[in-house]
């Protein structure tokens, strides 16, 4: 703000409201055609899933009674034989003779192509609609006088903050392969919170399996409470690192960079988020792998595990922007926001403090497990 | 009166010049047509090829040459596809390299259509003052 | 000021005639050739079957075996035992059991409706261009611009 670097234009001479409501007008067109395209493939597709039960259901019989075209306008009472056997048209002029289930097996995989175009198609359409609904915004923007001020955007340094906790508050600001690097370190991280939040929760007193659910809400609750600090942040982090030396949790602790290696095979071919997501989602992981290792762990927990896990990665998107790039991982984040998304909105520091919070509010519900598990 | 023959040269050129752009336009748009054709072409034979390499050996493939379908072995069907799709990607790439070319053509066509249009614009505003 | 109305109505009569021929005459015309190429198409798909059927004729054929599209280029075999027996379309959906004989007595008769509605469908399309022409014809008058 001190700086006044920066630009006022106003939007009508950028977009001109009628040029803008033009190309909305084309845009609604290719949209309209795009939808036509569509639904002839849908209609492709479901011919194409008729023909397979079709396909499937003709071997049932030896033969069965139709009337045989002759030309497009005359018919002959006749019958089809030999009904496993298919010539099918591969393209270009060649045929194969096959079987129903070969022909089927064809057949389907027509549909699967069919069905990634449709599913093409759609995302074609949902892309020109944003577009649409863009130039009728910037149209009527333009024609109610909106200007567009632009300021140059300078990047704050983040790193001063939180270089004593370290590198996990770097990722947003670094690239993919760094982050990747760092993810040792992020687990490492989160795996302290987790020992941190078995403590707390071993004084809380609960400790069956019921209890998972209230558990992680109170991992929640307390990243809420105590997170808003960054310093406090700090001190925790160093706490664990000093714990974490003089812990009885040694073997655990062995135990958890092996498993975390196993995690970040999985996770580093699997997919590949930028520094936030890379911290929660390989830990989300670790966490449901480590609970279907304990033989003793019942299904129904598992089950409610993974919904908490499920429940509990929204946070993430607390940082949308950074998450945005990670298209294989969001659909994880996609539910919901809520819990979190207001405190992080308030500044960069409570928002990097969500990072390592994050991670802690769900592993806390597997370690719990595993407590449970061992009592 | 020197000048107006001269502005009669010009739009005469400009007529030339704007005819040799519109036809290499339409040579453009039948690239692109050509083009569009092969890739279709293409995106069938490799489905075919997909579905011949599935096949077992012993299958029976026919290929429907006019309205008669010929009992065609599968090793040369397959080889056959093949080729065809080595053609068409060779087509393709040429076809590639004479739109470049086209395009070329047409840029320089167009900034000549234009120097002429800023003559005429230059000679007419002389004249108009004179 | 007299020429300026003057003008003005021609304008606005020049207008209405090509309203008129965009609106009215050209989607007739277009209308009028496709009706028409569904007759030849059918009238391809008689002569087809009156083909057809003379060579069965020919080639006393009793029985046979065809192969017939399932849809999407998937094709079964059939078996007619009996081919001496013909179900042709007649039209409205219905389809009527003929002898080879009955069946070419009636294709020739719809071959020679068929020719006559092509004539109609040509005529049609002939009157249609010609009003295009001669409404086009009264623009290029009331515009004054020299007939070619």
């Amino acid at each position: 703000m001190e700086r006044a670097k920066g630009t006022v234009t106003p939007l009508a001479s950028v977009f001109s409201a009628e040029e803008s409501q033009k190309a909305a007008k084309r845009l609604e067109e290719t949209i309209g055609d795009r939808q036509r395209e569509l639904n002839w493939l849908r209609g492709f597709a479901a011919d194409n899933t008729g023909l397979v039960n079709l396909v499937q259901r003709l071997p049932d019989e030896l033969s069965h009674e139709i009337m045989v075209p002759f030309g497009s306008a005359a018919f002959f009472p006749g019958r089809l034989i030999h009904t496993n056997e298919f010539l099918v048209l591969l393209g270009e002029g060649y045929y194969a003779e096959r079987s129903s289930k070969q022909t089927v097996e064809i057949l389907q995989r027509r549909g699967k192509s069919l069905e990634s175009q449709v599913e093409s198609l759609k995302a074609t359409i949902a892309d020109l609609e944003v577009e649409a609904k863009f130039l009728d915004v910037t149209a009527y923007e333009a024609a109610e006088g909106v200007v567009d001020i632009r300021e140059e955007y300078v990047e704050e340094d983040h790193q001063g903050t939180s270089s004593n906790s370290g590198k996990p508050y770097q990722f947003k600001s670094e690239n993919m392969n760094v982050a990747i690097d760092d993810e040792d370190y992020a687990r490492i991280m989160a795996r302290m919170d987790e020992l941190e939040k078995e403590e707390l929760a071993a004084q809380s007193g609960s400790s069956d399996e019921e209890d998972v659910g209230v558990d992680a809400n109170f991992g929640c609750s307390i990243s809420k409470n105590f997170f808003d600090d960054n310093d406090y942040v700090r001190s925790y982090v160093l706490k664990i690192r000093s714990s974490m030396n003089v812990d009885s949790t040694e073997n655990q602790i062995k135990d958890l960079t092996q498993k975390l290696e196993d995690a970040k095979t999985t996770y580093s071919t699997a997919e590949q988020p930028s520094g936030i997501a890379s911290q929660r989602v390989p830990s989300s992981r670790l966490s449901i792998g480590d609970i279907k290792e304990q033989p003793g762990v019942k299904e129904s927990s598992l089950h409610e595990m993974e919904r908490i896990d499920s429940r509990k990665q929204p946070p993430g998107p607390s940082e949308p922007k950074k998450v945005q790039a990670v298209a294989p991982v969001s659909e994880a984040f996609t539910g919901t926001v809520v819990e979190r998304s207001t405190s992080s909105l308030m500044n960069q520091s409570s928002a990097s403090s969500q990072v390592s919070s994050s991670n802690p509010s769900k592993p806390v519900s597997r370690f719990k497990m595993q407590r449970a598990n061992r009592g | 009166m020197g000048s107006s023959t001269a502005l009669k040269e010009l739009q005469r050129d400009l007529e030339v010049q704007a005819n040799l752009l519109s036809k290499l336009q339409k040579e453009i748009s039948k690239n692109h047509q050509v083009r569009k054709q092969y890739t279709i072409q293409l995106g069938e034979n490799e489905l075919v090829l997909k579905e011949l390499d599935l096949l077992k050996e012993d299958a029976n493939v026919y290929k429907l040459i006019g309205p008669v379908l010929v009992k065609q072995d599968l090793a040369e069907a397959n080889a056959n596809v093949r080729k065809r799709i080595e053609y068409i990607s060779a087509e393709l790439k040429r076809l590639d390299g004479s739109l470049q070319d086209l395009e070329d053509q047409q840029n320089s066509k167009k900034s000549a259509v234009m120097k002429i249009q800023q003559k005429i614009q230059t000679l007419q505003a002389g004249k108009a003052k004179s | 000021m007299e020429d300026d109305d003057l003008l003005f109505l021609r304008q606005e009569k020049v207008k209405k005639y090509e309203e008129f021929v965009d609106r009215r005459l050209k989607p007739d015309l277009v209308r009028a050739i496709s009706q028409r190429d569904k007759v030849f198409e059918q009238q391809k798909i008689f002569s087809d079957l009156k083909r057809n059927i003379e060579n069965l004729e020919r080639n006393g054929v009793t029985s046979l075996r065809s192969l017939i599209n399932l849809g999407s280029e998937v094709y079964a075999q059939a078996d007619v035992p009996d081919a001496r027996h013909v179900f042709v379309d007649i039209g409205l959906g219905f389809h009527v059991e003929f002898t080879w004989l009955e069946a070419l007595d009636f294709i020739s008769k719809k071959e020679a409706r068929l020719e006559s509605q092509a004539e109609d469908y040509t005529r049609t399309i002939a009157s249609i261009k010609a009003q295009i022409k001669l409404v086009c014809a009264g623009i290029q008058e009331l515009l004054q611009i020299p007939a070619e």
